[in-house]
């Protein structure tokens, strides 16, 4: 029966794969960080050229490669760099814009506001476990961070090792799987600390949650822009072999003054700047 | 509708219709079994990869989980897990057989009918929401609560409590469904021989039905060991072992946790990948150990029913026991059986009270709580009386049914609560605008409709009359075993591997795309275990003599099976079909890789186009989205609504059948 529905699928899907004249259809999946960009970017770009179908999916980076290597999608979202495999693979990559990682903190910790790279990396090495070892009150670290393959925390410890090559994380480090339900944790604990999108944690404006300075650097878009923000990321589109057609054309349009608009307005770093 | 047998060339058509009918039975369930199989296949064949570069035994003792610098130990992974699901089974499963014993034996007909259904409304909240409310609720409470054992409140104990509600509809409504099917003879045999209400349910009914018991822990275990998406909320995911073993209040990681966490990010076809199937794997294996423990312990307490005989361990056991009795005497042996029994209590207790203090008070606590459980239970049951027995039971069964419906007041009334201030008419019948932080969810209301009729339409027939076949044609077989654990294994596997095996078979091979029918089969194929599982259980509890007055009455087998057996068993499958459909709406990781998009700007006009999904959307604004959490709530109460439609046609289908068959 299965078997029977299938072939029925396959006559009919020949419509579907997109001829690229008249009307396309773009097949966009990968990172939920990069997805809501892209949200912005098919409600106006449809509308600005009514023969443009984007479809749009987020299942997360490697997913979003993976489809893009085997033909099911045509542009992947990645919040990381391309991995050495995929690159063999023939993606190619074009940096959209930039984030960077906010540190933050349940808002009952009043007394700390600043934490050194060094002390972040001995926070999350494990070494550093009271707040009245970086200037707080006498209480535990709860610890927070995304689970292994994120994006977010790929970055994050990278930029940490910089700052102390011998740092690796603990493994009591409580792990979380999106950056909203990171938020959501933090908010809800108390003397938590974690790290998150700051296109996440500013549009979020919770105010469970403070975010703090990171060598004496305020986490804000234009400290990222200047690179005196350390903590930072690019977000990044993929094609396989050089783009080209209707998936040139709307990449060129995310880069172009509109697409780096809606980077900015979605909290996210615009790469011109 | 009966043949009457007055014409033999009637009877002969008839004979071979039945024949013919009961190949295309037989067709039917091994294309189920076999496309189950199928997926067990794809899942050994994916992690073919890190066996061979790991090794099987490393894999599994390893003590480090670190795939990014390529470190693969599951040991933590699995203890977690276990862990996790023996506290779930601990809580849920005496909350869940007391109810079912208040709903099929204690409650007045109206309670019942507003009980059972509200029971089943808990497996139609999305485990996203789960996930949350927990994270809100219950983790802060149980870090204030018990602020000297646990700094953050993510731990062990939350996940199980989490898993324990999350499993309770299935563990009550498959065991009030056996108990249902208890012959009422039994009742009236039991009663009139001077046995209590309560007595006879204890003695008698509970043992009579302890097949249907096992299925419906089993069904839960299965539950609550496949689930991913609430466990990774609240048990802290480190990949660690809890120090002591038994702290409940450590953080701990599960296998499916893992799975859920890390298969999105991770490239596909790397040793990490096919690490993380080799991980859902081991759970098919624990699950299957489980499946054949519980079998066993029904076997034996199923023998004084049905007089089948006993396997090999039994008899060993059997005679291994009469010779102890010969050399202790009876008086002897049950002195040994106490002190056994207490000496498990006070371990147990010991455990627990280790956790909040020093070793040597926490012996004297144990000791003394052990010895006033023992004299309470023995001396103060005989004291009491067996009228105020059978009411103290009543009395705890109807506390129970009133604690759970509070658990689901504080649920839904949370999504309620939130939910209400984002709904309006705009907001059912507008498309999603800037991302989904404004305007409405109307695709997603009408792809989750989609979405649930192209799963019924698919699995309903398919798992009904696979179901039917197992109980009424395959007998009690080998096969007909090996296909059960098949069956009951896949139930357990975390769904977001169905997800990967519906976008590697259906949307990549078979080249179905991203689309709403990859979408209905990947559901379709999630679902059939419980339905074919529950229809099975269902169809065997027919009591035989329906049957045999049917076969006398010179109907056909086939007749029988559909127009006495099936109807008779209509309760128990409905009660399936609702439960798993109820699942199945609220299920995110299968959909997200077959069948939905973020934000569609208008509706597709095939079932060869992607859809929108209320799930799919809740996950996406509770995972990334920037929209206020009313819009979040609003999803997840428009979810529930459907899904409690959907339970309300369900439990009218049952009082009707029920009147009928009573």
């Amino acid at each position: 029966m299965i078997a029977g529905v299938g072939v029925y699928a396959l006559t009919n899907h020949g419509n579907n794969d997109g001829s690229t004249d008249e009307s396309a259809e773009i097949v966009v999946n990968g990172s939920t960080t990069v997805a809501p960009i892209m949200t912005i970017v098919k409600e106006k770009y449809e509308a600005l050229y009514s023969s443009v179908t984007i479809q749009l999916n987020a299942t997360g980076s490697s997913t979003g490669a993976a489809a893009a290597i085997n033909g099911t999608a045509d542009l992947a979202m990645l919040s990381r760099d391309l991995k050495e495999s995929e690159i063999s693979d023939g993606l190619h990559s074009y940096t959209i814009g930039k984030d960077g990682i906010a540190i933050i903190v349940n808002s009952g910790v009043t007394d700390v506001s600043n934490l050194t790279m060094q002390q972040i990396a001995d926070i999350y090495a494990g070494k550093i476990t009271n707040w009245n070892e970086v200037g707080g009150a006498d209480a535990h670290i709860n610890l927070i961070g995304r689970e292994s393959n994120s994006g977010t925390r790929g970055a994050f410890e990278e930029l940490l090792t910089k700052a102390d090559s011998t740092f690796t994380v603990t493994s009591s480090m409580i792990e979380m799987n999106s950056n909203n339900a990171l938020l959501t944790a933090v908010g809800n604990t108390a003397n938590a600390i974690g790290y998150v999108s700051l296109g996440i944690a500013l549009t979020a404006g919770s105010s469970a949650v403070a975010i703090l300075d990171v060598g004496g650097v305020h986490a804000t878009v234009a400290n990222v822009v200047a690179g005196t923000y350390t903590l930072q990321r690019s977000l990044n589109l993929a094609t396989k072999g050089e783009a080209n057609g209707a998936v040139l054309d709307l990449i060129n349009w995310i880069l172009g003054t509109e697409g780096q608009k809606i980077v900015e307005d979605e909290g996210y770093i615009p790469i011109s700047s | 509708m009966f043949a009457t047998g007055q014409q033999a060339l009637g009877k002969r058509r008839s004979a071979d219709s039945d024949r013919i009918i009961g190949w295309v039975l037989a067709a039917v369930a091994s294309l189920a079994v076999l496309t189950l199989v199928f997926i067990i296949l794809f899942i050994a064949e994916n992690s073919g990869k890190v066996i061979g570069e790991e090794g099987l035994w490393s894999f599994i003792t390893g003590g480090i989980w670190r795939p990014y610098q390529s470190e693969y130990g599951a040991s933590s992974l699995i203890t977690g897990t276990l862990l996790v699901t023996a506290g779930a089974v601990l809580f849920a499963f005496p909350l869940g057989l007391g109810l079912a014993v208040y709903l099929s034996e204690m409650a007045p007909v109206k309670v019942r009918r507003f009980l059972k259904p509200a029971v089943e409304l808990f497996a139609g909240i999305p485990s996203v929401v789960y996930g949350f409310l927990g994270l809100i609720l219950l983790v802060p409470m149980l870090a204030n609560l018990f602020s000297g054992q646990t700094t953050s409140g993510f731990c062990w104990l939350a996940g199980s409590m989490l898993l324990g509600v999350m499993a309770l509809p299935e563990i009550v409504s498959v065991s009030d469904d056996a108990l249902r099917s208890v012959p009422n003879t039994y009742r009236e045999a039991s009663l009139g021989l001077g046995a209590t209400k309560w007595e006879t349910v204890k003695k008698v009914i509970v043992p009579a039905a302890a097949p249907g018991i096992a299925a419906a822990a089993i069904l839960g275990i299965g539950r609550a060991i496949g689930e991913t998406m609430a466990v990774m909320m609240v048990t802290g995911n480190t990949a660690l072992l809890p120090e002591p073993l038994w702290n409940i209040f450590a953080t701990v990681r599960t296998l499916t946790a893992t799975i859920a966490m890390e298969m999105p990010e991770c490239v596909v076809g790397s040793t990490g990948y096919s690490a993380l199937f080799l991980l859902a794997l081991i759970l098919m294996v624990i699950i299957l150990f489980i499946n054949l423990a519980a079998r066993a312990l029904v076997a034996r307490s199923q023998r004084r029913f049905t007089g089948t005989p006993a396997g090999r361990f039994e008899i060993w056991y059997e005679k291994r026991t009469a010779q102890f009795m010969e050399v202790c005497g009876r008086h002897r042996l049950q002195l040994l059986r106490q002190a056994l029994k207490t000496a498990l209590v006070f371990v147990f207790l010991f455990f627990i009270v280790s956790l909040f203090a020093p070793f040597g008070e926490a012996v004297v606590l144990a000791a003394i709580v052990t010895a006033a459980l023992g004299l309470l239970l023995t001396d103060g049951v005989r004291r009491l009386g067996r009228r105020r027995v059978q009411t103290a039971a009543h009395c705890g069964m109807a506390a129970i049914a009133v604690f759970v419906m509070l658990l689901l007041a504080v649920i839904i009334g949370y999504v309620v609560i939130n939910g209400a201030p984002a709904l309006s008419w705009s907001f059912l019948t507008e498309f999603p605008r800037a991302g989904g932080t404004a305007g409405g969810i109307y695709p997603a209301i009408v792809g989750t409709l989609e979405l649930l009729a192209g799963t019924a339409l698919i699995a309903l027939p398919v798992g009904v009359l696979a179901g039917t076949y197992l109980a009424e044609y395959a007998g009690d077989g080998k096969i007909s075993r090996l296909i059960r654990d098949a069956v009951d294994v896949l139930n357990g596997t975390p769904s977001v591997v169905f997800g990967l095996f519906g976008l590697a078979a259906l949307v990549t091979w078979l080249g179905l795309g991203i689309s709403l029918l990859a979408g209905c089969v990947t559901l379709a194929l999630m679902v059939l275990p419980v339905i074919i599982r529950t229809t099975q259980e269902a169809v065997r509890q027919v009591p035989p003599e329906l049957r045999e007055a049917s076969r006398a009455l010179g109907a056909t087998k086939a007749q029988t099976v559909f127009h006495v057996v099936l109807p008779a068993a209509l309760s128990g499958i409905v009660t399936g079909a609702v439960l798993s459909l109820g699942r199945a709406a609220g299920e995110t990781a299968p959909i997200m890789f077959t069948a939905t998009v973020v934000i569609e700007s208008k509706l597709g006009n095939s079932i060869l186009d992607p859809v929108m999904a209320l799930p799919y959307h809740l996950y996406y604004l509770a995972s990334e989205g920037r929209a206020d959490p009313s819009m979040m709530y609003g999803t997840a109460l428009v979810l529930l609504i459907i899904v409690l439609g959907m339970f309300a046609v369900a439990t009218a289908i049952r009082i009707r059948s029920e009147r009928r068959s009573r």
